[in-house]
This record gives C-alpha cells, structure tokens and sequence, in this order.
C-alpha cells in the first residue's frame, strides 16, 4: 500500500514539469546508524517539488538544469541538505542522523561528538542485531575500549562488566535516564533487563565519570541504554533465533511511528521467550520479557507511559574451580601438578562446559512445571536457580513552556521479586560423573523417620533447597528543568528522590521428598514460646514458601538536586555540573529479638521469645526463657544461686508488650555531593579537543553500613574519587579516531561485601577504610571506510590500575571494642578482575548490496585474579595475586537482507569462538597467589547462533 | 509399620549396649574452638592394643545431613590410618592446619600450637578432599568400622539427620536439646566423655541428642584433657591386679593441711578423688611420667575419702585417706 503510493506520487509529481531541459537526480535516503533505507522520506528541493521515497528508500526525480537545493526530510531525524548545479543526471545519496528526541536527551545525559568533553562509545541497533546473539547484552561492550565484560559461568543473564578497572557496581547504568543500580549494592543483574536488546535504540558507554548530571556513583563508567520509540519509523518484525547448543529465542517487536489523526500517538510493544540450555552443562533457562511504551503528544506535552520486565529463571554454573578439573593440559602448561589439585578436590578432569551445580534424580523437581517449551531434562536437579521478576514502570512527561525553558518528568517505579536457590547443605559429588548426589538427599529424606516431637509420620528434611529472596519496592522521580538564558549558555536544575525497600529472607524452596524442614532458633520472636512449658514443636516446623534463617528489611531513601551550567559558543562547549545528595539507611530486622521503647529509653535486642524484662526506671534485669524467676512481695528474683539477682518494683515487658518493636536501627545518614568539569576545543571540522574533571563524595553503599545482627558499623566513611581525563578524537567522514587518557584516584574503595569473623559470641563484622586506589590508562579506538564496502574498526586500551594502600581494619565487638586487627597492605597489587590490556578489531565487508561478513577479534591481558584485600597479611602483605592467562577469541558474523513480498527478511549468523580458544574469564585468588590454588570460570567454546528476522 | 520397625531398632540397641562394653573405640573427647581448633581424642577401652589397619573411619554429617546422603559423600569421611592405639590409650586426631603465616581469622588460619602439640595425627588438610574434622557445633560424627563388608557404626557424637540441625546451630544441655533453649555444649566448647562410658553409641539417638548424658563441658579451647581418658573401663579390668609390684605411698594420711601427695615407683597418669558414695570430688592429672601428684584437699569436709590412683602402666589402685 505504501509502496504503490510512493510511486504513484512519484510519477504524478515528476510528471508534471515536462519544459526545458531536464536531467534525473536519483538516490537513496539511508539511517546513518543502522545503514537501512528509509521507507517514505520525503526529497523536496527549495521550490516545495518533492518525492518520496519507494520501498528500497529510492527516489528520482527530474528537474531542469541548474542550481538546486534537495533536502532529505523524514520523522525521527536531523534534516539534510544537499546544494548542486544540475548539468546531467545525478546521484545524492543522503545519510540522516537519527534524531533522538530532547525529551530521551535531556534526561539520560547522552553524550554528543565535537560536543560532550568525555570519552564515550556508542553501540547502535545495527551492531546489536548483527552480533548479540542471544548473548547478555554488555558482551557487546567488548568491543569498546576500557571495557572488560565476562559471562562468569554462563548461566543466561549472568553477565557482569567492569569499565576501566571499576566493577558493576561503580558502572552507573541508566535505561532511559533512569537509574537501574540496585540501591543497597549497586549491582545491576542484567538478566532483568533481558528483552532490552530487541528495543534497543542505542546503548552508549560514557567512561569515566561521564556526562550524568545525577549523584550516580560512575566511577568508572555510565551505560545509558536509551529504547525506541515515537520517533522510529512504523515496524513490526518478528526474530527466531536458534543457537548449536541448544538455546532459542523468539522474539517480536512493533513500532508504531507516530499514528492518530494528528500523527501524535506512538506505541511500541516487544516481547520475547527464551528457552534451553546455555552452553554449559545443565544451565537451561526460562525466560520471559516485555516491554510496552505508550507515547502521546500535545501540543507543548509529550507524555509516555512503559513498562518493562523479564520474568526469568535460570540454572547457574556458580562454584568456581581449579582450573585442572576443567582442562588439565591447560592446567599443565601453566605449571600446575594438576593430578594433585584434581586429588585434592577428589575429581577427575571434566571438561570444559562442565557444571559442579546439578545432579539427576528420579524424583519431581520443584522449579520444573513450566510446560511448554520444556527446560533441561526431567529429572534435572539445579541447585543454584536464580528466578527474579522486576517490572519497571515509567512515567514521563516532557513540556516545552515556551522558546526557553523545557522541563522532562519521569516517575518511576519497579518492583522486583525473586532470589536465588542453594542446597541448605553441601552434598557429595558423584564420582563417576561429577554430578552433585541429589538422589542420596531424596532418599534420605523420604525415608527419614518421622520425630515424634513434631509429627508421627511425616518426613523431616535433613537437607533441602532453599532460596535466598531479595525483593524490593522502588519509587523515584526525576525532574529536570532546562532554561535557556542566552543562545551561548544553557541552565539545568533537577531534583532526584527515591525511595527504596528491600526485604530479604530465606525460605524453603523444595523439600526434597521431605514433608517439612524445622527451623527452631533463627526466629528470636517466634510467637508462643515454643519449648516454654507446653511445648509446641509444630512452630519450627516449615514447609514450602515459609521463611527460615534471616527476615530483614533495608529502607533507602535519597533526595538529591542537580544543576548545570553548559556553554556552546563557535568552537568552544563548556559545562559545569554539580549534585548534592542525602541518603538515609535504616534496616529492620524481624528475627532478632525486639528492641524496648519505654518512654525515653530504648533497649536495643533486648527481648526475645519467651524472654522478661524487668525495668524499675534506670536498673533493669532479663530473665530468659528458662531463667527461673520469683516474686516476693514488691521484689523479683531472677535466676538461682550465686548468680541470682533482685529489682524491686519492677515493671515486667515481653516481646509481646505494646512497648516492644522490631529490632530497628537508627536511620544513618549520608551526604553525598558530585562536581564535574569540562570542556571541548573544535580546532577544525575534523579535529577537536576535551578535557574534563572531577570529584565525588559518595556515601558508602547499604549494605557495608549495617551488618547482619543489625548493628551499625563503626567508621563507615564516604568514598571519594578524584578523576581527570582528556581527549584528542579526529572526526573524518572516512575515518574517526579518538584518543584519550585518564587519571582516576579512588579513595577509601569499598569492600564488594563486609568481611567477617567468627568468634565464640557469634558472627562480626568489620569494615575495611582508608583502602585505596589509583587507575590510569590510555584508549584509543577508530573506524575506518575509506575502502568501498569495507568498514574496519579497532581498539587499544591500556590501563595500569592498582591498589596503592594498606589499611588496618579493626574488629568490634558490639560495645565497639577493639577485638582484633587485621593489618593488612595492597601497596601495588594490581586491581583484580578486569583486564588491564585490551586490543580489538573488526573488519565488515559487504559483498554484495545487504550482504555482509564480518570477523571481529579480542585480546585481553595482564588480568589478575580478584582477591580479598584483607588476606594480604603477614608473609602476604603486598603480595600480588595471580596473574591469569591471556586470551583471543575470534568472532565471525554474516547476514542477508531481502525482501519477498514486501516482507523484509534478514537472516544472521555468528560464531564465537570460532577457533575454540580454550580459556577463562574469571578467577578467584588462592591461598598459594598461584594458578593451582586459584579457581576460575572458565569461558564458553565455539557456537553458533542463527537468527532470522521478518520485518513487515 | 513404623511402630514395629522402631522397636526392632529399641531391641537391637539394647543388645547391642551389652554386648559392646569395653570392646572397641570410644570418642573419648570432642573439642570444638575457635577457628581450626578442632579436635577428637578416642580412647581404646580394651586390655589390648587395637591396629587401626585402614578399618576405622570417620564421618561428619554437616548441619544435620542424614546418614545416607552423608555416607554417600567421600568428602564427608576420612580413614583413620594404620596407627596403633594401645590398650587405654587414646590417640588425639587435629585438624591439620600449621602454616603459621596464613591469616587468622581465615579458613587456613593454623591451629594453636598447644592443641597441635597434643595431636598424634593430623587429619583433613583441604577442606575439598575431607571435611570430616571441620564441625562448627550443629554436625553429628561418627566413628565406623570396616568388617570386610560394611561399616558399622563404632560411635556416634550427636544425632545424624537430626532435622533441628539443618537451620540450628548446637546441641544444648536443655530439651529438647537443638539449642533453642539452654547452652550451647557442642559449640565452643570442650566435651570429655563421662568414665562411665564404656561403649560407644551405636544407634542413632533419635528423637533428640542429650549431649549431657555422656558428656561433661569444658570451657572453650581447653585442650588439659587431651592425651588421656579415664574411663571405667580400667578400673574394671583391673581392679585385682597385682599390688606387689606398685609401691604407692599416700601421705600425709591423715590430712589436715589442704593437700595430699601421692608417690609411686611408677609413672602416674591421674589421681582421683572419690567420696564413700563413690562420687568423683577431685580429678588431677599428672604431667607426663610423674612419679608425684599432689591432690588439694582443703574444700572437702573432714571425712574418709577413696583416692583411686591411675597408673600409666594400665592399671589403678585404691587408697583410704581421711581428711581432717
């Protein structure tokens, strides 16, 4: 229908100045980003005589000789302009530049050429339909500089990326210019955000501390995923993709341009099914995702409404191991005595895609029942499942008030539920296949004998699965006004509060062919008193879906203000942007014993079940559940013997009183501030400058500010991060180059998590300050297409990235008495985890019209092992952890684009690994800093994936 | 069904407690402290020595796992060896941690260099191989024996498959035992068996595991018992044994001055001090190879008192004293 109208109004317009003389000009209007032709741009020439392209993104038209202005118009993007004297018949081409709309621009802070001072890589739509696969999408980011992503076991969605040395969780990742870091840990689980490669406009990694105006803690990078929308072109197309190792994906997607009687509506809907088995053993997953975006244009409003989200489960390959047991010739050309390491970890070398995580059973496993299509194979045990769902909602609105001053909403809300699995004990392994014993655990369980104390012929479980939850409530909203005050200098003030909840508990997932598992002590408020009296065995008792071991909830709240400052004059843009923050912490925790609130005096932890308080206004006495107690006249004894004390007058309490709360910390507050510099010199239209500085203040992370028995950690202190970078980028139409350095000092760098010590009164923790860091570096990258057909591109980036600092970090009692004192020092030891060096390129030749083959090869080096700082003692001080072997892979791509019947079909292909390098990913130091005393991930061999996709 | 199948289990512990006094192996004592500082003495409570010849083992069921997914696991279990123990001797296993220069706290962090000094043998070096000597205070033990077919249960420390255990974290000296209420014994703690132990448990108690009945507590990371174990066992065999040989001199007798020496032309292992009841008021051991032992007195009421001397050469004597 479009395609008749194209060229019936093509011939009518073209038909109708028959006078003089009279030459074609034809072309094709293409997206500059995904190289497709643009179906229906309009070609007008300064008269108003226009055509519009036909379904190949062709147009001719004729015109009399002389001098002409043609522009290329068409929705969604910049126009272009074109000026020639006509003296025979022509060829334009024209090139459009997608035009992201102000309303995605403003807020997601999307970095601009000759423009934005900061270092930056964009990965368009073409590349991320060419080469994801059904890979996670920060796989992709490899073939940007200072970027080291792994797929860590390979389960679907476990991928994790560091930036120049700083792990995920100092990465700022912002889906439409919204934060998606969690906010107690600043992790980012990409397998909820699963469908976003099909939506994908543009995904753009900002290194360094990057062009964010938020109080985001980006130290080493900002990945800003921006999705499609109203201002795409119309399109619905459904992708198949199949993979050899037995992974599929289907997935559809529809975009609706803009429609209505006013061309203001837009809606864009995807989803997709993913199903099978990654490429090591027994990791299948399940896996789910949509993703809705409504958009409706007023005259000064665009307001847009979307959802997204991936319901997902999956089977993990979570231990590490020696290396030996994965391949033990690798193992032996690195000097391993690989016969004793698999002696000492009683195992026989397994081979690559082996996964310690699953055993066979006979019986039902509780996280099979979705029928169609089946995951793994029945009787397939997974001890590690991970299964989350987090639907985001957005809300945004963006209003222009006027030629100066525009202002862009958005409120947010996601909603996640979901944990991950593990045995509640360890189990042996089979000898023969490597497979943990699960059918021994059934077994056993189903033949347990029933405990008269709880249940005359029920099984109780000696082992089970159980799951971790970590569920969360998240609201936000993030406003940003944006006021022009002259043509040069631009103002911008936003605010940005949140609020977070997240509650975390253990619950039994599967019993395992046992009838009910007993959790009797975790609970210090169990209701009843359990063994008081009249015992009452039936409260220990749980069954599926209740809550064991730990009950706690962590409340973030933020509230920040932004502003910035941005100058553009002739050659030089400048900008100055500065946030300050206030995050207040507070967790709850529901199993420990409740705290006592009488009227000014709190007493923390102070009444468990079955637990007396005996207050008498300044001296108190607690009995415990089996403390004997008496009353004689106005005063109480408690307990026996020479222990024995006495209060007189004194008011009873329970955790049962009115007075009695859950256990609740004060709410710690933080402020946090950022201030960021910078400013970019065009010195021609090829060559241009930047340099860019700045410093945050970041408050540290929730969960390194309370520990597990709800007690503050004394001495948390802000992070803070110095940086400075600055770039030279050369912008050809033929080629680009972009060099750039940079000098980041990170100062009293968290721990990932709290270490810990076990002592005969339970369980301390102890934080880790004064621990530093230093990376610095230089990247380069460019694209060359000076041949016909032929696009090249290539990367260096090297980066010397170390600890500079040792630290003591004492262990407190909870009175805060110095216990212990770790001393520990990582002067020079090189920062684990990441990749120093990097080297990549890619060569894309295009055969024929829509044709292409493309190889692409990485190389990463000097990757040490990721350690804990705080084993750096004694004879360890100082000690640098094992360095891990290099490696290259080869990538091979090739895709087809035709159309049958107006349907245009694109077939791909790709291979990774194509030469099935053997090597690993991931490790994790030893106690010898040696290759035999490391265990690693190691990663994935040669497959192949294949898609097709049908656009209509 | 289930009702029968539980007395037949009632009725073979029963013959099984009479047939095995004084026949094999006991766990002897079970020390369980900070860090790797974790210990099992066993004691031979027979007239001969017993060659341990590959036949013994022991099994560690974590956090209540039951006795069939723990056995099936080869790094639940460690073999004893081909060590020796002689007739009421004990033979003290550590865990073998002794790189001084790894981090304490940390999971190599070396065992104390007294409870090393004690060890006749050090077991269970990487945690992957065998785990069997790393209990933290909730995982049952057990001591089996190989009779060329099966193994057989010797002893058993707590209760295998014990449900509570799974989310608990001790056995306590209150029912029902799971550490839900009372004190915790089977953590942080040192556990001498009771010299009225004869025999090992070799039927696993259920419902519940009362540590108290068999166990006396120690405070943490006392490791004095460590390297001998009285056990009635002796005495019984030799009660009657020849006096001649040992000349032992108990003096003052009477004793009005706090303390009592006792002075053999052997070496002395213990000394204990016992009412007319029988009841145990005083324990001291004697340092390696002492002919003299001194016994305090002074908090006893004036009376007649037993002192049943221990000798290292297997065998005791009894001796009246009176306290003034």
């Amino acid at each position: 229908m479009m395609k008749c109208f194209a060229i019936a109004s093509a011939m009518l317009l073209s038909s109708i100045s028959l006078f003089a003389q009279q030459f074609d000009v034809s072309g094709v209007v293409k997206d500059s980003e995904t190289g497709e032709t643009l179906i229906g741009a309009t070609v007008i020439t300064g008269e108003g005589q226009g055509v519009i392209t036909d379904i190949d993104g062709a147009f001719m038209i004729t015109l009399p000789a002389g001098k002409h202005t043609l522009s290329a118009v068409f929705v969604g993007y910049e126009e272009l302009k074109e000026s020639f004297n006509l003296t025979k018949n022509t060829t334009i081409n024209f090139t459009l530049q997608s035009k992201i709309l102000s309303e995605v621009e403003i807020v997601a802070d999307v970095a601009k050429a000759r423009e934005t001072p900061v270092a930056y890589s964009n990965i368009t739509s073409k590349k991320i339909q060419e080469e994801l696969g059904t890979r996670d999408m920060p796989m992709l980011l490899n073939s940007t500089p200072g970027v080291y992503a792994t797929e860590q076991g390979g389960g679907s969605g476990d991928a994790r990326v560091t930036i120049r040395g700083f792990d995920q969780r100092n990465v700022a990742v912002l889906v439409d210019g919204v934060p998606v870091n969690d906010m107690e840990n600043g992790q980012v689980y990409w397998s909820n955000w699963d469908g976003l490669g099909d939506i994908t406009r543009t995904m753009q990694v900002q290194r360094g501390l990057g062009a964010s105006k938020l109080a985001v803690a980006s130290v080493g990078g900002t990945i800003n995923i921006l999705t499609k929308g109203i201002d795409q072109k119309r399109a619905l197309s459904v992708k198949e993709e199949i993979t050899d190792y037995g992974l599929n994906k289907l997935s559809f997607g529809f975009n609706s341009g803009s429609f209505g009687p006013t061309k203001s509506w837009g809606i864009t809907v995807a989803g997709s099914r993913k199903w099978g088995s990654n490429w090591a053993d027994a990791t299948f997953t399940d896996a789910w995702s949509y993703f809705v975006k409504v958009q409706k244009q007023f005259t000064n409003h665009l307001i847009s409404i979307s959802a997204n989200g991936a319901p997902q489960k999956h089977g993990m390959r979570y231990d590490r191991l020696p290396l030996a047991i994965y391949s033990k010739e690798f193992s032996d050309k690195l000097g391993v005595n690989s016969d004793s390491v698999l002696a000492a970890y009683n195992q026989v070398e397994r081979g690559l895609a082996y996964n310690p995580n699953w055993g066979a059973t006979e019986n039902e496993v509780a996280y099979m029942g979705n029928p169609f299509p089946s995951i793994g194979n029945k009787g397939q045990f997974n001890d590690r499942v991970n299964y989350f769902h987090k639907p985001q909602y957005n809300l945004s609105h963006f209003w222009t008030l006027g030629e100066r001053l525009t202002a862009s909403t958005v409120a947010y809300m996601s909603v996640g539920r979901g944990g991950g699995t593990g045995l509640k004990n360890t189990i042996g392994k089979l000898q023969d296949t490597g497979q943990l014993n699960v059918q021994a655990v059934y077994d056993g369980n189903m033949t347990a004998s029933p405990s008269p104390l709880y249940n005359d012929t029920e099984h109780p479980a000696s082992n089970y699965l159980r799951s971790s939850n970590n569920n969360h409530v998240w609201y936000g909203v993030l406003s940003t006004w944006n006021y022009k005050i002259r043509k040069s200098l631009n103002a911008m003030f936003g605010v940005d509060a949140r609020y977070y909840k997240g509650s975390h508990f253990q619950t039994v997932y599967d019993l395992m062919g046992a009838d009910y598992a007993i959790d009797n002590s975790s609970n210090a408020n169990q209701v009843n008193g359990t063994y008081l009296g009249d015992p009452n065995f039936q409260n220990a008792i749980r069954r599926v879906g209740d809550t064991i071991t730990y009950f706690n909830d962590a409340f973030v709240k933020w509230g920040g203000a932004f502003g910035q400052l941005e100058y553009k004059k002739d050659k030089w843009t400048a900008f100055f942007t500065s946030s300050v923050s206030q995050t207040s912490y507070q967790r709850v925790d529901y199993y420990k014993k409740k705290d006592l609130v009488i009227g000014d005096s709190t007493f923390e932890q102070i009444v468990g079940n079955g637990d007396r308080f005996f207050y008498d206004g300044s001296n108190y006495l607690v009995a415990g559940a089996s403390t004997a107690v008496a009353v004689s006249g106005d005063t109480t004894f408690v307990g026996t013997g020479t222990s024995q004390r006495y209060i007189l007058d004194a008011t009873t309490y329970t955790n049962q009183s009115s007075e009695a709360r859950y256990s609740t910390t004060a709410a710690k507050k933080y402020l946090g501030a950022t201030f960021k510099t910078g400013a970019n010199y065009n010195i021609n239209e090829h060559h241009n400058v930047f340099v860019n500085t700045g410093y945050l203040y970041l408050p540290p992370r929730m969960n390194l500010v309370f520990d597990n028995n709800n007690k503050e950690i004394i001495n948390t202190r802000n992070q803070q991060v110095y940086a400075v970078e600055g770039g030279y980028n050369i912008h050809h139409p033929k080629y680009a180059v972009n060099v750039n350095a940079y000098y980041t000092v990170w100062k009293n760098k968290p721990p990932s998590s709290l270490p810990q010590v076990n002592t005969p009164d339970g369980t301390l923790y102890y934080n880790i300050i004064g621990l530093n860091a230093l990376h610095k570096g230089v990247e380069l990258d460019f694209i060359y297409k000076g041949i016909k057909n032929l696009e090249a591109e290539g990367l260096i980036s090297l980066g010397d990235w170390t600890t500079t600092s040792g630290s003591t970090a004492n262990v407190t009692d909870e009175n805060g008495n110095i216990i212990a004192v770790v001393d520990f020092s990582a002067k020079g030891v090189h920062v684990g985890d990441a990749a120093q060096t990097q080297l990549a390129g890619s060569l894309r030749y295009e055969i024929i019209k829509q044709l292409y083959v493309k190889t692409r090869y990485t190389y990463f080096n000097k990757n040490f092992a990721n350690f804990d700082p705080t084993l750096l003692v004694n004879d360890n001080r100082d000690r640098e952890s094992w360095q891990m072997p290099a490696y290259g892979l080869l990538d091979v791509f090739a895709g087809y684009d035709f159309t049958v019947y107006d349907v245009k079909l694109t077939i791909t292909t790709g291979i990774n690994n194509v030469l099935n390098t053997v090597y690993m990913t991931d490790a994790q130091n030893g106690t010898r800093f040696n290759a035999s005393s490391a265990t690693v991930y190691m990663g994935m061999g040669r497959r192949m994936t294949a898609s097709l996709r049908m656009t209509f | 069904m289930k009702k029968s199948l539980f007395f037949i289990i009632a009725f073979l512990s029963q013959i099984g407690l009479f047939a095995q006094a004084c026949s094999d192996l006991i766990i002897s004592e079970y020390a369980e402290g900070s860090n790797n500082n974790k210990a099992l003495e066993l004691y031979n409570p027979t007239a001969s020595p017993i060659a341990l010849n590959g036949n013994y083992r022991l099994v560690r069921y974590n956090n209540g796992t039951g006795a069939i997914a723990g056995e099936a696991n080869s790094q639940a279990m460690i073999n004893l060896g081909n060590h020796v123990i002689n007739s009421h001797d004990v033979f003290v296993i550590v865990i073998d941690k002794r790189d001084a220069s790894q981090p304490c706290p940390g999971n190599e962090c070396a065992v104390d260099l007294d409870l090393q000094a004690l060890a006749d043998t050090f077991l269970c070096p990487d945690y992957n191989v065998s785990y069997s000597m790393y209990f933290n205070g909730n995982d049952a033990v057990s001591l089996q024996k190989f009779d060329g077919s099966n193994w057989n249960y010797i002893d058993i420390f707590g209760m295998i498959g014990d449900p509570a255990m799974v989310s608990g974290q001790a056995w306590s000296d209150q029912f029902p035992y799971d550490g839900s209420v009372g004190a915790w014994w089977t953590k942080d703690q040192t556990l001498v068996r009771k010299p009225s132990v004869t025999q090992g448990v070799t039927v696993n108690p259920t419902p519940y595991f009362n540590v108290t009945l068999e166990y006396d507590s120690l405070p943490n990371e006392t490791w004095t018992g460590l390297g001998s174990h009285t056990c009635d066992c002796y005495v019984a065999q030799n009660v009657n044994d020849d006096f001649n040989t040992t000349q032992t001199s108990v003096y003052p007798n009477p004793t009005s001055n706090g303390h009592l020496f006792i002075q053999a032309n052997e070496s002395i292992i213990s000394v204990e001090l016992m009412n007319l009841l029988g009841e145990k008021l005083a324990f001291e051991t004697s340092a390696l190879n002492s002919r003299l032992v001194q016994v305090h007195t002074a908090s006893q009421a004036a009376g007649i008192y037993f002192v049943r001397v221990n000798y290292r050469n297997n065998h005791s004597s009894v001796h009246r004293v009176t306290i003034r």
